[in-house]
């Protein structure tokens, strides 16, 4: 197996250590089984859209429940997803926002919110990074970022060496291009 | 250098230690933190390990900073971990991640190829 890659229970064992880490700080994540055997990890956050998305909404209800002639378009719900990718042996995650009238983001609309940071040296590759396509799972399309560069990120990173901490590592270091921030606490409590 | 051909690439981890080191009471909150980075891995090493850090410096700041302190190119970039595997954001303040973990033990990796060789600022 190539260096920086995990198999598929060493995927699932780091998965569970991450689940745990979730249900102590923020319970966001959980794992949706589907009926046909296939399961997922996935989060979803509602966010009041501001330039660089800094107001999540705790209060699920009041961002929900608003009157219809006052539906709010800047609200936008992102869900992500966690798979494992089977050719590159790696985790992927794949991901969709909506807004609240359940119009799914272009992929223009998308790189619009990838942080400025990460704008300008993607600018050339976007295409190959952040993509589209059907979900391995679901069936429709999501967005996803490419697996193929995710090994050679791994490999050099201190987690390779204790595979359970291989999600905290991988989706704290990706997750920030595409609005995803894990707290702080998931390395505190991630101890060696 | 690496064994799978692509002689281009390089990865670097270092570690840094943070402690805190007021000036004085009355200027707590500009105090800054002492960091040590630690080679490991591929890392070059550091000839300079120990840096003084405002607190309010953000992660994003200090990776640009190392890339400029080893003339690394715009094509390469530099992930920052603590406690082995976590990286915070790039916007964390220094401060914040030194308050977290109090001993920080931070490891910086750099990539230089693909879609991941990114400036972090």
């Amino acid at each position: 197996m190539a260096a920086g890659s995990i198999s598929e229970d060493e995927f699932w064992n780091s998965i569970i250590s991450f689940l745990t880490l979730s249900s102590k700080i923020d319970r966001k994540w959980m794992i949706i089984d589907t009926q046909n055997g296939a399961r997922y990890v996935k989060k979803t956050e509602i966010i009041k859209d501001t330039e660089n998305k800094e107001h999540p909404i705790e209060d699920e209800d009041s961002a929900v429940f608003q009157g219809e002639e006052s539906l709010d378009q800047s609200i936008l719900t992102w869900e992500y997803h966690i798979l494992y990718s089977q050719s590159f042996s790696v985790p992927v995650l794949y991901f969709n926002v909506h807004t609240q009238n359940g119009k799914l983001l272009s992929l223009d609309e998308i790189w619009k919110k990838v942080p400025e940071t990460y704008q300008e040296r993607l600018s050339e590759d976007r295409w190959t990074f952040i993509s589209q396509q059907e979900h391995p799972v679901l069936g429709c399309p999501y967005f996803y970022l490419h697996p193929c560069h995710t090994a050679e990120l791994m490999k050099n990173t201190p987690a390779v060496t204790d595979k359970r901490h291989y999600i905290v590592a991988w989706l704290s270091a990706v997750g920030p291009v595409v609005g995803l921030n894990l707290p702080l606490e998931y390395g505190k409590l991630c101890a060696c | 250098m690496s064994d799978d051909g692509n002689e281009s690439r390089d990865s670097k981890n270092t570690e840094t230690e943070e402690k805190s080191s007021p000036t004085s009471p009355s200027h707590a909150v500009e105090s800054k933190i002492d960091v040590l980075l630690k080679p490991a891995g591929d890392a070059p090493i550091m000839k300079k390990k120990k840096w003084a850090v405002d607190r309010n410096k953000r992660i994003g700041w200090v990776g640009e900073f190392i890339k400029k302190y080893l003339k690394l190119t715009a094509q390469d970039s530099v992930f920052l971990y603590v406690n082995q595997s976590f990286a915070p954001t790039p916007d964390t303040e220094i401060g914040s991640v030194f308050d977290k973990f109090l001993q920080t033990s931070m490891k910086m990796t750099k990539i230089t190829e693909g879609p991941w060789a990114t400036s972090l600022t």
